[in-house]
């Protein structure tokens, strides 16, 4: 098959309508229903940020759990998951062509642009990935996105 | 030893979603192009029931295996045609594949390797 005789077809707008905010924010951000205050019946889209960057921990299966306590308690962030995933890399190379995997987890956070150097760092470290063959933190920008936040209500252990 | 962070920036991650059973050739075709890792998960998506495929009836498995793929931008290319062509991705069903790009990217770099690399940049 040729891949290059497929006809594409854009399913995004070129260019946004006239009186549209910019292209990849939201309608809430700058639009004429928050502009003038107007309320609308149906739920309104709270204002969300662009100002967010999105860090990827990959992380030996078992570290976790100890990682997104440690992000919470001690630089505030909860905006952060995790899940399982096997890895395959430079520790697991069989010269005979076998695949070998390994027990992962990934850990997924985000957070404001101006701590994310600061988070990129306390993940690098907090998860051990300065020790060979562990894995490896990656952060991308994201165009736009809204932090969790907890109620205020007592954590009990 | 916590002195320096060694960040990379000129890298991309691959992100390859396919039936599961299909990452291993995927990832295996992305190996012979130059990746040097990969990581897989299990997901869930869309897939087709037909009563004609048997007791089971799938065409589609709804199934999905998810890899990412962290490659240099100059690789990128290559590792990604391999591995569309691997995962026969042109086919209907197959699985979907993107690249989207890492600002920047940190792991363990041996110290002989950073002392070349750091030699190689004076």
């Amino acid at each position: 098959m040729n891949i290059a005789s497929r006809r594409v077809r854009s399913l995004s707008p070129t260019s946004p309508p006239e009186g549209a905010p910019a292209r990849g924010v939201p309608a809430g951000i700058g639009g004429k229903a928050a502009q003038s205050g107007e309320k609308s019946d149906e739920v309104s889209l709270r204002d969300v940020r662009v100002n967010l960057k999105t860090i990827t921990c990959f992380c030996p299966a078992g570290r976790a759990q100890a990682v997104l306590d440690r992000l919470r308690k001690e630089k505030g962030i909860v905006s952060a998951s995790a899940h399982h995933a096997r890895g395959a890399g430079l520790a697991t190379r069989n010269t005979k062509g076998r695949l070998f995997f390994l027990e992962k987890e990934i850990v997924t956070a985000l957070v404001p642009a101006d701590k994310a150097d600061e988070i990129f760092e306390f993940l690098y470290f907090a998860a051990g990935i300065d020790e060979r063959h562990a894995g490896m933190v990656l952060m991308g920008g994201i165009l736009c996105g809204e932090l969790m936040t907890l109620p205020d209500l007592p954590d009990e252990q | 030893m916590r002195d320096e962070i060694i960040v990379l920036t000129d890298v991309v991650l691959i992100t390859c979603i396919v039936q599961r059973g299909v990452a291993d050739v995927v990832i295996k075709a992305a190996q012979r192009a130059g990746a040097q890792g990969a990581t897989v998960f299990y997901a869930r998506g869309s897939g087709i029931r037909q009563r004609r495929m048997g007791v089971l009836g799938v065409t589609v498995n709804a199934e999905k295996e998810v890899v990412y793929i962290v490659a240099s931008t100059d690789q990128a290319d290559r590792i990604f045609e391999k591995m569309y062509l691997a995962g026969n991705l042109d086919t209907p069903g197959m699985g979907m594949i993107y690249m989207t790009p890492v600002e920047k990217m940190a792991t363990y770099v041996p110290p002989e390797i950073a002392a070349r690399l750091q030699e190689e940049n004076d």
